[in-house]
């Protein structure tokens, strides 16, 4: 071969291998900018650039959208769900991280220009006047080019030839991947938002506990750029607002929740002007500092509220009662009631007592009452009836799972002093020894009972093991009003030595090496199992499940979450239970002080009272 | 010149001088060859040779080394 | 720019194209201007260094080729004190070169190594008591500034010895002292071989561009496969050398000796491969010195152009100087004939190799390692006859395979001690880890090679990457033409060979671009 032959080979060999690395990408397609031809997996693209993949996977899927959110990470926090029944529209929520006003604008240009809008919710904090225009040099945020006006070509061929390790790190994902989001996989593709399903089963209630794990996080830096933006911002405000009127898409603008540490930052001087700017350009909704703004619980960490204070938002706006909120929550700010309204939040900024807001309810847990208390797990009637006894001295009202769910969700209130008193397992005893003994205190209680050996007086099952005799239906129905019914499972509490078969459950865990599909279906199963069987005999379905053996995973949880039981609870004796207004993590896998027949009377004060 | 082969034989007497043309570009010279033999030069001819002579041109044969003992003499 | 960065594959294609797009007088400033356009992307302040540099070697050049005219004037003339003549001109030619080479080095003194020896100034200080305290002045170093340094020292000293006649034309000189694929990693080039070739105004040759790719490609294969994945290991090894048993660290020392071999290697290779896309073929600079059978052939086979600098511009001047004549004649006085002969030749083997060392850092392990190989070599001459006797007794001849590999090995082990030396920070470190590999040896199971950050996929990938340098160095040894033997083979085989080649090149091209792995994107979920 000669040199020259060799020189076109060397030629065509690294178009080749050029070709072949472009190749790799467009099939993989880390950042969904060409389709993702295979593995269609829009969760690990929009993770990776969502200014790339959401716009893409829109182009394929806006049909099923006729409304959609613009904003930066806090915007993934209002629920679409929530903004369709509120509107009857179809939203979809294109957020994207880390994104300026400039963005904003791009992507409200591009939406408006290329499908029918009704609606448009544009969310904005502080930082959109602190940042502006961004560089998006690298990959990872690089806006698509329909949207920022680059050349096309060049924009195919810069993600073409990306480091092919992208790819590769794409398709090595996919088979750590699973049902839960990952770091790799952060977004619940069909509505945009993030999926914060992990996220969101976080026990927050103790506030001790929470700043131990969560303090870091709502550091602050000091700013000393302060808002040099706010004109831009509010430049690209006016233009989407232009753009809407023109197409005749209702804009909703919404300042959203800030949290304490990061208003603080900034000069009164400066948001005043911000928040003024804003209302000549646009009317909006003003959530910036509210009574939320003082509580770390409600964010996830300084720049970003939960997704519950979106719920509360969009209830503010839309009149939704059924949602609590505090009083004082947000307000309509126009151009013409901007300056009495920043006056009056200015010099009256909202505080709120987390008394006013929050109930440290102690629950006890009993099991068996029994004369001859030979276990740790039993105690005899005598003790049983010391206990209720010295709790209604004390002046402390029993409570129901009812009644702590009303609190946190729908801003019910709880007596001064409440206690909840549960027993578990569904032992005849209760009827037997507690019933009489919390009547005669006007105390009620909870029995956590296992659904499938209710009324198994005898036999375990349909064995011929002998066990404790436990109440039936029957007795159930007798004792309501007194003593409340929930589950403590179905079926997932057995008693190994007598059960036969390999796949044997004794907590409400997954069994080893068991698919995550596989356990869901079952965790369902003994759900809807329950709540059919309960229904039947009782006439409501149940609100709260304690963890056979106290065991859960964050899977377990997520799980049961999401199939709408708003009460878990451990058997953990870790921190107190603070029930938070309208945070519904206050009511997940809640402490339980176990009552044996050596606990006297001091030490349950000092339990109760938080001692 | 024969006394030049002589010292030359005695010194290094695995070489082959009469054949060789190209001691230092080959490699069959080494430096401490060179500087060994450079001082035997200088004794037995009275004559300096300095680093500046030491270009392989001098010293690829007996017939360049015979070459710079002769312009060496001579000045 | 980094050489194996897609910008600097690039700016050679484009220099390469705009070389042979010109005519033929005017390619020679091409090379400048791409040698300026690559230095000046590095740094401005540097290259401001190499001009000062440039400026006053080829003032200095001017200034002998003046005093070298004027000397023939005279003797023209002058016809009864000849040798006078010749006398006061060496004299004042003397003069001017000792001034610039003194500045020069002084340069690079002031670069390299003046932070360090002042901070031993003042910790000697400080041992008697008395405070010294210099404020570091952190200069950038500039880019191959110990190349440059070197080769127009080796370029001044030629025009005062009158081996060579001044460039008069300083862009010409310029790019001589600037060009700029010796600069990224030497070699350190001669006058008289180079400069013509970037003058010539090279014509298009497909061979040249063919062998200049072949040799790149080598050369970025060996420095990203080798050298990189084994950096962060030997890294390891001796910054944190007291938590390693002796044996680990023995094997450092090797692996550092791969890893420097592959990367000083690999790295010439590639710049000898960019230099001769232009039809510039520089100094060749290794010739696979870890098959070689003594300290003295190794120091033959590695960094070859640094080493026939020192032999030309310092071992032999050194060697013959009146004071090494007359400490010689001394010694042949009082301990004998063989002794009085060797004093020069050993004396100034020391002596070079201290140069070696500093040239290498300025920390005192660098000296000790100039003067382990010194020594050695020192030793080796001074016992030739005793060990000449031995192997003829033994009738040990170099025809004996093993006792060629034993020469061999017993050549890298020595090699190995010295990059003890070489790669420590210092010598207290260095000493430490030679202690323990004295005292501490074990434990030495197969947990070892995994124990310092090297998974056994990196020793699968190393040990691929290894076995192909070892069998192909192995193949050179014997004289196997390599690309003849490529070239003879089916096309289809010389396609596929060169394809796996590029696509490793691509990916190492890749390996030095931007990434941000998908974990750092977003943390929170």
């Amino acid at each position: 071969m000669s040199s020259k032959k060799w020189l076109v080979m060397f030629a065509l060999t690294v178009a080749l291998a050029l070709a072949v690395c472009a190749g790799f990408n467009v099939l993989a397609d880390p950042f969904g900018v060409f389709g993702d031809p295979i593995l269609d997996w829009y969760g690990y693209n929009e993770t990776n650039n969502p200014r790339t993949a959401k716009l893409v996977w829109l182009e394929e899927h806006h049909g099923d959208f006729d409304s959609y959110i613009i904003g930066s990470s806090s915007a993934a926090s209002y629920s679409v769900e929530e903004l369709n029944e509120y509107l009857d529209a179809s939203f979809y929520n294109l957020f994207v991280y880390g994104c300026d006003t400039e963005d904003y604008r791009d992507f409200a240009a591009y939406l408006l220009d290329s499908y029918e809008v009704k609606y448009l919710v544009l969310n904005l904090g502080i930082n959109e006047a602190n940042t502006y225009d961004t560089g998006q040099d690298s990959l990872n945020d690089r806006m698509h080019a329909l949207a920022s006006g680059e050349s096309l070509p060049l924009f195919y061929l810069r993600y073409a030839f990306s480091n092919p390790r992208y790819a590769s790190d794409k398709i090595a994902a996919r088979f750590r991947d699973t049902d839960l989001p990952q770091v790799f996989d952060v977004f619940d593709v069909p509505t945009g938002c993030y999926d914060k399903r992990v996220r969101d089963v976080e026990k927050i209630g103790d506030p001790a506990v929470y700043e131990a794990a969560h303090g870091g996080d709502f550091w602050v830096s000091p700013d000393t750029a302060g808002l040099p933006y706010i004109d831009q911002c509010i430049q690209s405000v006016a233009e989407i607002r232009d753009m809407c009127a023109e197409k005749g898409t209702e804009l909703i603008v919404i300042a959203s929740p800030v949290y304490i540490g990061q208003w603080s930052v900034y000069g009164q001087e400066e948001l005043r002007r911000y928040k003024t700017a804003l209302a000549e350009v646009v009317d909006y909704w003003d959530f910036s500092l509210t009574p939320v703004s003082y509580d770390s619980r409600y964010f996830y960490d300084a720049t970003h509220f939960r997704n519950t204070v979106g719920s509360m938002v969009l209830a503010e706006i839309f009149g939704n009662s059924r949602i609590y909120r505090p009083e004082d929550f947000g307000a309509y700010v126009t151009a013409e009631n901007c300056a009495a309204y920043l006056d009056e939040l200015f010099t009256y900024p909202p505080a709120s007592d987390p008394d006013s807001y929050t109930a440290d309810v102690p629950i006890l847990l009993y099991h068996h009452i029994d004369r001859d208390a030979a276990s740790d797990t039993a105690v005899t009637p005598e003790t049983f009836e010391v206990h209720i006894r010295t709790l209604a001295e004390a002046g402390y009202t029993a409570v129901t799972f009812q009644e702590m769910i009303d609190y946190v969700h729908h801003g019910g209130t709880l007596p001064a002093k409440p206690v909840c008193i549960t027993l578990d397992d569904g032992y005849l005893s209760n009827y037997e020894h507690a019933l009489p003994v919390l009547e005669k205190y006007g105390m009620r209680a909870t029995v956590f009972a296992i659904g499938v050996s209710v009324g198994h007086k005898e036999f375990y099952k349909d064995t011929n093991n002998p066990i404790t005799p436990h109440f039936g239906w029957e007795e159930a129905r007798e004792m309501a009003g007194v003593i409340d019914l929930q589950s403590h499972t179905w079926d997932l509490h057995q008693w190994a030595p007598f059960e036969t078969g390999d796949r044997i459950r004794t907590s409400a865990l997954p069994l080893d090496g068991e698919s995550e599909a596989d356990y869901a279906a079952v965790l369902a199963a003994d759900l809807e199992r329950y709540e059919a069987e309960r229904l039947r005999e009782l006439g409501a379905g149940f609100c709260a499940l304690a963890y056979p053996g106290g065991y859960y995973s964050d899977l377990t949880e997520v799980l049961i979450h999401q199939a709408g039981i708003p009460v878990t609870l451990s058997i953990r004796t870790d921190s107190r239970n603070v029930l938070v207004r309208g945070l519904p993590q206050s009511l997940y896998a809640l402490c339980r002080w176990n009552m044996t027949e050596r606990t006297g009377a001091a030490e349950l004060l000092s339990i109760v009272n938080g001692e | 010149m024969d006394k030049l082969m002589r010292l030359l034989a005695e010194s290094c007497p695995a070489i082959d001088f009469a054949g060789e043309t190209a001691l230092i570009d080959n490699g069959i010279l080494d430096s401490l060859d060179i500087v060994m033999l450079v001082g035997e030069l200088n004794d037995a001819f009275s004559i300096t040779i300095t680093a500046e002579d030491l270009v392989p041109e001098n010293f690829n044969s007996a017939e360049a080394i015979w070459a710079l003992v002769q312009r060496l003499q001579a000045e | 720019m980094s050489i194996n960065s897609a910008a600097f594959l690039l700016f050679l294609l484009v220099s390469a194209a705009a070389y042979y797009a010109v005519p033929k007088r005017w390619r020679y400033l091409v090379l400048l201007a791409a040698s300026g356009g690559f230095y000046l992307a590095y740094s401005l302040r540097a290259a401001c260094c190499l001009l000062f540099t440039i400026l006053f070697t080829y003032g200095a050049a001017q200034l002998l080729a003046a005093l070298h005219r004027r000397e023939r004037a005279e003797l023209d003339i002058e016809r009864e004190d000849r040798a006078g003549v010749k006398k006061r001109g060496k004299r004042r030619r003397r003069l001017v070169l000792t001034a610039a080479l003194v500045l020069n080095f002084a340069t690079l003194a002031l670069f390299k190594y003046l932070d360090s020896w002042m901070g031993t100034v003042g910790a000697f200080a400080g041992l008697f008591g008395v405070e010294l305290r210099f404020r570091p002045l952190n200069l950038l170093l500039p880019l191959g500034i110990s190349f440059y340094v070197f080769q127009t020292s080796g370029y001044l000293i030629d025009v005062y010895r009158g081996r060579t006649s001044a460039e008069k034309n300083l862009l010409k000189y310029a790019l001589f002292a600037a060009w700029f694929p010796q600069m990224i990693q030497g070699p350190i080039n001669r006058y008289d071989k180079l400069q013509p070739q970037l003058l010539a105004g090279n014509d298009f040759n497909a061979d040249n561009l063919k062998y200049g790719v072949q040799l790149m490609i080598w050369g970025m294969l060996k420095k990203v496969f080798l050298a990189d994945p084994l950096a962060g290991a030997v890294g390891e090894l001796y910054g944190n050398y007291g938590q390693y048993p002796g044996a680990a660290l023995f094997l450092g020392a090797a692996l550092y000796c791969v890893q420097l071999y592959c990367d000083f290697s690999g790295g010439t290779d590639l710049v000898r491969g960019a230099s001769q896309l232009f039809g510039v073929e520089m100094a060749e600079n290794f010739r696979r010195p870890y098959f070689a059978r003594s300290v003295d052939e190794f120091w033959r086979r590695w960094h070859i152009s640094l080493g026939e600098w020192m032999k030309d511009y310092l071992f032999y001047p050194l060697a013959l100087s009146g004071p090494m004549n007359r400490l010689g004649k001394r010694v042949k006085g009082s301990l004998g004939p063989h002794l009085g002969k060797l004093t020069g030749p050993c004396l100034s083997t020391l002596i070079v190799f201290l140069a070696v060392g500093i040239w290498q850092g300025p920390g005192f392990s660098n000296i000790a390692y100039g003067l382990w190989n010194g020594g050695l070599m020192s030793l080796a001459m001074l016992c030739a006859p005793l060990t000449g006797k031995v192997r003829e007794r033994l009738d040990l001849r170099d025809g004996k395979w093993w006792f060629r590999g034993f020469q061999t090995l017993r050549t890298l082990l020595l090699v190995i001690i010295g990059r003890y030396f070489s790669r420590a920070d210092s010598l207290r470190q260095a000493l430490g880890m030679l202690k323990r590999t004295v005292l501490h040896f074990g434990p030495a199971g197969p947990g070892l090679f995994t124990s310092f950050g090297l998974t056994g996929f990196d020793w699968l990938r190393l040990g691929i990457a290894g076995a192909v340098l070892l069998a192909v160095s192995v193949l050179q040894e014997r004289g196997t033409p390599i690309r003849k033997t490529l070239e003879r083979q089916r096309p289809a085989v010389q396609f596929g060979v060169l394809f796996i080649a590029v696509l490793l090149l691509v990916a190492c091209v890749y390996l030095n671009t931007d990434y941000t792995a998908i974990m750092y994107v977003y943390e929170n979920v």
